[in-house]
């Protein structure tokens, strides 16, 4: 329990880090952007008629904290973001950041999520099935869907169907909510009208995460089959399903778990093209249209950081999990002989 | 009790590969009796293991069974035999993988499933062919790790392979091999991945254990050390072909083939420290490019021209069990006898 | 009698054994590394079919201005084939047979059976036909155009046309692939395209290259706590996501910036962002190798570090590094497309794949010009293609695959 424990620490300690250096990167890149959130917002004022000096935006600057030096900012921001949970304030709009952002963080990610897990839900059973079974035709069609999956980003396919769709049945399947939702407030109802088209991104997304996920299970399982411990299994009597699923199929999972976090990274960089195409963007719902259309940095900033913390914590989910399950650290044998 | 245990006939093993048909065992024929300890001798690519493996259905999806090949298992609960050929769904294999026949394999470490305890595998094999209770088989199987002579077994039955040392490991395979009392133990190689002193414990714990529950062993080895310590006969195949059998005194003190005899050769000496080590001549020539008549004609010190590289060699009998394909002796054995000098089969 | 002969045959026995199939199997086991890899690859007809059109695909893009019979920007544009449909020669119709292939002419007319309104009509009396090796417009391989601060720096440089180009017509214009709104050729858009989206690759790849091959090379050859950072700040880059990172920089990038500007921009940006991948790949390849006996062996012989890198460590894995090269192209090609495509990465005038399939999203484009599609069947042959050669290549390179 003691060395679980110690395990279960560790890594969250190493999370934090990883946060911590990522926050780093990301505060750094803010500043790096040319015209700080001062200018910027001074410059849209300018753009609405009022006049603007360099004595204003030296006033600004003050006003909002820009003159301290670097590291006092940085250390700022990520207390804010780690003990409140405070984004700050954009710097155009002047409004809360974590008010901007709203629910659009929390419905992409389940998008994102969702669509994971589908993957891995259809990719592991079919995975296993396809490794151990010698059909050749099953094995071709695989090999030529995964390829498909890979070479055809899930942006051409969202076209395609885009196209299909509008060609054979006039209709564009665009939009996460119908007209009437857009912006009511939550209840089932909208909920319900969300997930009739959440359906469509999740599946896109989906699709080369399947592929993905197919070809790695297939490799696995087709790597542990041919381990001594399984002939040894069968040299014991064990066949069928029960040899399958308890000798290499139990060994193979967890470097699939352990690449989940990866995963998300990369659903993370096809939303933001699914979503132009699917214009899931029209009515602000997702909140990579703040990212790419607001030029504004703290709310990059923030969207990008939660992005990566999500990543992060999942990873961090996904090695406890293996964690617990595997014998080596339960029993505590790290480091011992 | 007459009747043999298992019998080998003909058998002939090709496999399906991208460069064609390659045959991997060719007119292999042996007999196993109950208790008996056959050692099968040979280098690595001779064919030992997937004879072996071939008793138990255990080669991989590409393997092709000669029509002709014929195994046999003894069936002592029905009477009869099994044709252990003819068996083609897997779950009628039960008999013959871990019921009449066990197998312990050369990497004790690899053998056993890294994330599943020793304890937990040892009773899922006897649910598999006992009628015993989870309890039941829990209890037998803490037995059988005290019998092969591990400390502390209750613990070590809830222990992960990777928590054993290296012989411990060994003789948990032996005891999990052991569990649903096999008529016959197939060891491939077991030794050749320990060290000396753990070797000699083994092979002494696998001697017992034949003289306690009867059964016979195959073992398959390329160490002839081991083979004359602890076997009752030997067979010795080259490049898939079994060339001379006989008792382990026979083949040992007096070897008819050349290649056993080359084999015998090739091992050090202790008494003379000087000399110089005299391998086998030659290299085993790919499975691809199986030479024409003896399959060791390549690389024999006595070929005959003309004979040796065109005819394949039948299986001659020099008494008492001790049998040689080789024309080379049967030559010399016809030369000693004839009276007429200069009568030499060439 | 019988001895002499044992001996006799004996030394046969060993002639004869080195004596069978002695040459070829020579070859074999004294064959270089990459021959050997170079046969292996060899065998894997996928592979090297997708070899073949890949080098196709190439040489499409290095040689697009040759190929492409009109200027793929505005200057080069039809304006009385806008939106217009691909056109393929024929060789044969009602009026006969021709060797050169031809094109009917496209006429406007109006006269009182159409209600005095503009309709354009195909003449199929008049032909057009096709030459080869035609001149046409002017394309310079060396175009420089630095706008910096101030006038008096701005410098330009044109050298080295082309004026000749694969073919043309002897009457009006051909467009294979059809015309977008302005009426540019998209057949000639496409050919550089190609070479745009090779190039950006290209500039990616290499300094992800670079990159990677400093930090992973510094981590796995030191080892300890040197790697351990290096690690950690690695995973840190590598968990930021690609895409978002980049729509962030790529949105606050002024316009004012040329498109040669944002070509390198770009390409430098994937660059930073894919060396993670790569610097991991290598770190690892290099700490296996550097425990291995061999180079232990080495050190002991009293060879340099230095020596040891080269002739002993680099070889084991430059094969597998050239792998890693290739299969992170496709996706060095992919980030850019999808960039371009939402309108971050590169803009018009400067052709990429994604900016051809910018426009393609909109419902008019989607009913009635679908040809606006076909880049979209290059670029996905690209993108095969590099997977398949470099999978190819890597079932090649690795000795324990397979056979």
């Amino acid at each position: 329990m003691l060395e679980i424990s110690r395990f279960v620490f560790m890594r969250f300690i190493m999370a934090i880090i990883t946060l911590l250096m990522v926050s780093f990167i990301v505060f750094s890149l803010m500043e790096l952007v040319p015209a700080n959130c001062a200018v910027r917002y001074l410059a849209f004022k300018n753009t609405q008629g009022e006049q603007i000096t360099i004595a204003d935006i030296k006033a600004e600057e003050v006003r909002m904290g820009l003159d301290k030096p670097y590291v006092v900012r940085w250390a700022k921001w990520v207390t804010d973001v780690f003990v409140r949970g405070d984004f700050g304030i954009s710097c155009i709009l002047r409004v809360r950041v974590n008010d901007l952002l709203g629910t659009k963080f929390w419905i992409s990610l389940g998008i994102c999520l969702t669509s994971l897990l589908l993957a891995y839900a259809i990719a592991i059973p079919v995975g296993i099935y396809s490794a151990t079974t010698n059909k050749p035709t099953l094995n071709n069609f695989l090999r030529f869907f995964s390829y498909l999956g890979l070479a055809m980003p899930n942006f051409l396919l969202a076209l395609m169907i885009m196209l299909i769709s509008t060609v054979l049945f006039g209709d564009s399947l665009t939009g996460l909510f119908s007209k009437e939702y857009r912006d009511a407030a939550w209840s089932l109802a909208r909920f319900g009208d969300f997930l009739a088209h959440a359906w469509l991104p999740v599946f896109i997304l989906g699709w080369s995460a399947t592929a993905f996920a197919l070809q790695t299970v297939r490799a696995l399982i087709s790597d542990e089959y041919g381990k001594l411990y399984v002939t040894a299994a069968r040299a014991r009597g064990l066949f069928g399903r029960q040899l399958l699923w308890r000798y290499p199929a139990r060994h193979a999972l967890p470097p699939i778990i352990n690449s989940l976090g990866f995963d998300l990274n990369r659903v993370f960089n096809e939303l933001p093209i699914v979503a132009v195409i699917l214009t899931l963007t029209e009515a602000g719902s997702l909140l990579l249209e703040s990212l790419a259309r607001s030029n504004d940095q703290q709310l990059a900033g923030a969207i990008i950081f939660m992005l990566t913390a999500s990543i992060v914590g999942l990873n961090f989910f996904t090695d406890v999990m293996l964690a617990l399950v595997d014998p080596r650290i339960r029993r505590g044998v790290m480091g011992k002989g | 009790m007459s009747r043999p245990l298992v019998s080998v006939s003909d058998l002939t093993i090709h496999f399906r590969t991208d460069e064609g048909l390659v045959t991997a065992v060719d007119g292999a024929s042996f007999d196993l009796r109950d208790g008996e300890i056959l050692g099968l001798v040979g280098e690595s690519g001779s064919g030992k293991s997937v004879t072996a493996k071939s008793l138990m259905l255990l080669n991989a999806g590409n393997t092709v069974y000669d029509p002709k090949s014929r195994i046999t298992l003894r069936d002592d609960h029905n009477g009869g035999d099994i044709d252990v050929l003819s068996l083609t769904r897997e779950r009628d294999m039960k008999v013959i993988r871990g019921g009449a026949i066990s197998m312990i394999f050369q990497e004790p470490m690899a053998s056993f499933a890294p994330a599943i305890t020793i304890g937990d595998q040892m009773v899922e094999q006897l649910l598999l062919h006992t009628s015993m209770s989870k309890r039941e088989a829990s209890v037998f199987s803490i037995e059988m790790l005290q019998r092969v002579g591990i400390s502390d077994a209750p613990q070590r039955f809830a222990q992960y392979a990777f928590e054993l040392s290296g012989g411990m490991r060994q003789r948990a395979m032996i005891a999990m091999a052991l569990t649903t009392r096999p008529k016959l133990l197939i060891a491939d190689e077991p030794t050749t991945a320990l060290d000396v002193t753990i070797q000699a414990q083994v092979l002494d714990l696998m001697r017992d254990l034949v003289a306690e529950f009867g059964m016979a062993i195959l073992f398959i080895t390329h160490d002839l050390g081991v083979i004359a310590q602890t076997a009752d006969r030997v067979a010795v195949m080259y490049l898939g072909e079994i060339v001379e059998t006989g008792t382990v005194r026979q083949v040992i003190r007096s070897p008819a083939h050349p290649y056993t005899k080359g084999l015998l050769n090739a091992l050090p000496r202790l008494d003379d420290l000087t000399s110089t080590l005299t391998p086998v001549a030659g290299d085993i020539p790919s499975p691809l490019e199986r030479p024409s008549g003896c399959v060791f004609h390549t690389r024999c010190p006595e070929i005959i021209r003309g004979r040796c590289d065109v005819e394949v060699p039948p299986l001659t009998s020099l008494g008492k069990g001790h049998d040689v394909s080789c024309f080379a002796v049967s030559a010399s054995k016809k030369d000693s006898r004839s009276e007429t000098p200069g009568e030499v089969i060439s | 009698m019988a001895e002499t002969a044992k001996t006799a045959n004996g030394g046969a026995a060993v002639a004869e054994s080195t004596e069978i199939g002695g040459k070829s199997k020579e070859a074999y086991f004294t064959a270089g590394q990459y021959a050997l890899i170079w046969a292996r690859f060899k065998m894997n007809r996928a592979a090297v079919t997708a070899g073949i059109i890949l080098i196709g695909l190439i040489m499409m893009g290095l040689t697009a201005p040759f190929l492409s019979p009109y200027d793929p920007n505005i200057a080069g544009r039809d304006a009385e084939y806008q939106n217009g449909a691909p056109q393929i020669p024929k060789f044969w119709d009602e009026n006969g047979f021709s060797f050169r292939p031809f094109l009917y002419t496209l006429e406007r007319k109006r006269s009182a059976a159409t209600n005095f309104r503009w309709i354009t009509d195909v003449n199929k009396d008049k032909r057009r036909y096709v030459e080869f090796f035609v001149k046409g417009w002017r394309f310079f391989i060396v175009n420089i155009d630095l706008d910096l601060p101030g006038e008096d720096f701005d410098f330009r440089l044109r050298a080295l046309p082309i004026d000749y180009h694969l073919f043309g017509m002897d009457k009006g214009r051909i467009h294979l692939f059809g015309t977008e709104a302005a009426g540019k050729d998209i057949f000639s858009r496409t050919m550089f395209a190609i070479w745009t989206s090779l190039a950006v690759g290209t500039i990616g790849v290499f300094i992800s290259f670079v990159l990677a091959l400093i930090i992973g090379g510094i981590s796995g050859y030191a080892g300890g706590w040197l790697d351990s950072i290096l690690q950690m700040i690695t995973d840190a880059v590598r968990t930021v996501p690609a895409i978002p990172l980049f729509m962030a920089l790529a949105a606050m990038v002024p316009d004012e910036w040329s498109a040669e500007t944002r070509f390198f921009f770009i390409s430098i940006i994937l660059g930073l962002i894919g060396w993670p991948t790569l610097a991991r790949r290598i770190r690892t390849h290099l700490l296996t190798e550097r425990s291995q006996e061999y180079v232990l062996a080495a050190r002991l012989c009293g060879a340099t570090p230095g020596h040891i890198i080269r002739r002993h460590l680099l070889p084991s894995f430059s094969s597998y590094i050239i792998v890693d090269l290739v299969i992170s192209f496709p996706y060095m090609v992919l980030s850019e497309t999808a960039l371009s495509f939402i309108g971050l990465g590169l803009k018009d005038p400067v052709n990429s794949l994604g900016v051809l399939l910018q426009n393609v999203t909109k419902v008019d484009v989607l009913l009635n010009y679908q040809w606006y599609f076909i880049p979209a069947g290059f670029f996905m042959a690209l993108v095969l293609a590099f997977v398949f050669v470099g999978d190819g290549l890597r079932d090649a390179a690795d000795p324990y695959s397979g056979h």
